[in-house]
């Protein structure tokens, strides 16, 4: 269904972007400054460069002892905690976006344009139906240990906290200190205390 | 307090009410009069997208620096990881090209 003036996004890059090549890909991983990712918010290239630092800080405190790894990890920790506050603050308002970006494209071009959005979220939730279960179900029945009824039992409270910080990332932290005394996070396999917290093995 | 803890939706509840609001307003100005409204959702859309980028480095950093793997172990998550998203992106496609012909 083609709507009078309305270009959906996620249609329109392949015409865009033209043709791709391995050498066009491989210049998206050549940013101009160390910087540039942040400017440019590009969020593959962040988390790169994350990755990379992430190492290069284990390899320096390899030698220093696993109390200065500690200290650096939660001194990361104290830092996230500032946009994480901010993101709380900014997804509080994503209900008011959402009211003005459809009564602003409702008034543009009518109930019509719902009509393409099911058709594109249908897909979607059938996307990620196919691939919890193939592929989600090929690791747990084929690989796993475990049987089905016995994973899903298992991962309940897990699925149920991620979701909740899914919607709520900022609170991530909360969510663990919170449900700590409960006796499952054991089981989740956190421990530690204070705002820091870390996976056991 | 109790009356105000009550009047507290989940997220996607309160996301499913504004859809309704933006529809009736929509509705009820058309003719693009509200039209100018959509930049305040792009707005703050634009400021969740700033901030999602020094979150998730921080985020990266921590857990790299917190998790205790061996190489083996490592390398054999970041398999099944790629492995799991070459999946999910060949299904993403496929799916595409099987609705969106064109």
């Amino acid at each position: 269904m083609k709507i009078e003036g309305f270009v959906p996004s996620a249609v329109a890059p392949t015409e865009a972007l033209g043709r791709l090549s391995f050498a066009s890909w491989l210049k998206t991983f050549m940013p101009s400054s160390l910087m540039a990712p942040f400017v440019n918010n590009e969020i593959l290239l962040i988390a790169l460069m994350a990755l990379v630092t992430g190492l290069a800080l284990r390899q320096l405190g390899q030698n220093r002892g696993e109390s200065y790894l500690q200290g650096l990890a939660e001194k990361c920790e104290r830092w996230r905690a500032l946009p994480g506050v901010w993101l709380t603050w900014l997804i509080a308002l994503i209900p008011l976006a959402v009211a003005a970006v459809v009564a602003g494209a409702v008034s543009e071009f009518g109930l019509s344009i719902f009509a393409a959005l099911f058709r594109y979220v249908g897909v979607v939730i059938l996307g990620f139906i196919l691939q919890i279960v193939i592929v989600y179900g090929f690791w747990v029945i084929r690989r796993g240990t475990l049987q089905l009824a016995g994973f899903l039992a298992s991962c309940a409270s897990a699925c149920s906290l991620c979701l909740r910080c899914q919607f709520q990332p900022g609170d991530l932290a909360a969510h663990i200190e919170g449900i700590k005394g409960s006796g499952r996070v054991r089981k989740l396999g956190f421990s530690g205390s204070g705002s820091g917290h870390k996976f056991e093995q | 307090m109790k009356q105000l803890a009550r009047l507290r939706f989940s997220l996607p509840a309160q996301i499913l009410l504004a859809v309704a609001a933006g529809v009736g307003l929509g509705v009820f100005f058309p003719n693009s009069e509200l039209k100018p409204l959509s930049e305040v959702g792009r707005l703050i859309i634009h400021w969740v997208k700033l901030v999602a980028g020094p979150f998730l480095f921080l985020t990266v950093v921590a857990a790299v620096v917190q998790v205790r793997l061996t190489v083996g172990h490592g390398l054999r998550v970041v398999f099944i990881a790629l492995l799991n998203t070459a999946i999910a992106i060949a299904l993403g496609m496929g799916l595409a090209k099987a609705f969106w012909p064109t």
